[in-house]
């Protein structure tokens, strides 16, 4: 029988999220049962500006204007948007590809709302996986199969939060602990169990910026991998304690200048 | 100890500032469960001190005691909390805190707890709360606490230094 997996998403026209929906859908044994997507609000704008401040606007010009294109850096690896030009669906939103394919699509204000919960019951996913847009509540995780699969740009647990390329270059300047870990999503902050590791692409960057870039690629390997592995039913997971490691927030610029100088003289090498 | 500094200041933190953390944090559902077993502790005179809080959504007990703090755990608790819930902006500093006093107290509590712990994510936190008061409340900084600010400009451009080289 077919595994299902449902898509959530942050915007409709995510790179990212488009290219992890095309990927799911060329794997066997699989069926994408739904796309969650939220929409844009004023209110949501004003409370992810309380967070991020200005970098927000820089994140918004990039995934909406230039749909994550990057100006400066070929990165190795294919990224999102690369995927999505050489498979001929450059520009597609998620809605669009909803209606090509035939999959239940759903733009919601809340995730966590009672319009989503009917919708996720409707779809019935076997496992979900989470490309961004918000914090789940325990009804949603419990609605969404085995979990909801999180893919978080640091090494778990000592690195949970934000800004976690970052924060390893200024916790430990010489020999930064750097990589991407594929977790369940549980209740509290990138706290729920590890499914695999995998390292970043040091050797074609020269900074951090190129790192973000060639890191998009990892991340929709790294999802497709577990969804095979969902499909084998061979995930295999390691729990997180709690003392392990701690959360980091966003960074302040004067120590992101820092950071960013350390990440240049460590790539360099 | 990074807790000493903060037991001292704990009593001077304005009222209004500790009900707001309160308050968000028993609406933070994710946050309580994360702690299951944490004691976080507070001296709000309307709730009974020792008395077991119940979450309404769950009806499951937490252990949050509502004693004064005691302990040198209980302080680091209630530093990594207060951290925790205006580095996710949960609270709004300039509705909750006295300006002139409580926002140079807590630069002061975790500049002190960077220092002694060591802890880069306090120094962050330091940061941002100084930008915050330059940038909002120094007009009315009272020039009891203008030692205090200036000492913990110093010692953050000292931490940052360190960092550089």
């Amino acid at each position: 029988m077919k595994k299902r997996v449902l898509i959530i998403a942050p915007i409709d026209s995510s790179a990212y999220s488009c290219a992890v929906t095309l990927r799911s859908l060329k794997q066997k044994d699989l069926d994408v049962c739904g796309i969650l997507v939220r929409s844009v609000s004023y209110n949501r704008f004003k409370s992810e500006f309380r967070r991020d401040g200005f970098r927000l606007l820089k994140k918004f010009i990039q995934k909406y204007l230039f749909r994550d294109r990057s100006f400066d850096f070929s990165s190795p690896i294919p990224t999102a948007r690369d995927e999505l030009i050489n498979s001929g669906y450059n520009r597609w939103s998620l809605k669009r590809i909803a209606k090509k394919e035939k999959i239940p699509y759903l733009k919601c204000k809340i995730l966590n709302s009672e319009t989503v919960y009917t919708f996720l019951k409707g779809c019935n996913p076997t496992i979900s996986l989470f490309t961004g847009g918000g914090i789940l509540r325990e009804q949603f995780l419990e609605l969404s199969g085995k979990g909801v699969v999180n893919c978080h740009l640091g090494i778990l647990p000592e690195f949970r939060g934000m800004d976690v390329i970052e924060w390893p270059f200024l916790v430990n300047p010489k020999k930064p602990k750097l990589g991407i870990t594929i977790h369940f999503m549980d209740k509290g902050i990138d706290t729920g169990p590890i499914i695999l590791k995998k390292s970043l692409p040091v050797e074609y960057c020269r900074n951090i910026h190129e790192l973000r870039i060639a890191l998009e690629g990892i991340k929709i390997d790294a999802l497709m991998e577990t969804l095979e592995l969902h499909t084998k039913n061979s995930i295999a997971v390691s729990e997180q304690f709690e003392q392990d490691g701690k959360q980091y927030y966003v960074m302040h610029n004067e120590l992101l200048a820092i950071a960013k100088k350390n990440a240049a003289k460590f790539l360099d090498k | 100890m990074k807790d000493k500094l903060l037991k001292v200041l704990w009593p001077v933190i304005p009222f209004s500032f500790k009900k707001k953390l309160w308050s968000e944090i028993q609406s933070d559902y994710e946050f309580i469960n994360e702690t299951p077993n944490s004691i976080v502790i507070f001296e709000l005179p309307e709730y009974r001190p020792g008395c077991k809080w119940t979450y309404p959504e769950s009806k499951k007990l937490f252990n949050y005691s509502l004693l004064n703090p005691k302990t040198d755990g209980d302080f680091i608790m209630l530093l990594d909390l207060i951290m925790r819930q205006i580095e996710i902006k949960k609270i709004d500093f300039f509705e909750s805190v006295d300006r002139s006093n409580g926002m140079i107290l807590l630069n002061h509590v975790f500049i002190q707890a960077y220092k002694s712990a060591n802890d880069l994510r306090y120094l962050n936190l330091a940061l941002k709360i100084r930008d915050m008061i330059i940038h909002q409340i120094a007009p009315v900084r009272s020039n009891k606490y203008n030692n205090i600010y200036n000492q913990n400009c110093y010692l953050m451009s000292k931490a940052i230094n360190s960092l550089q080289n």
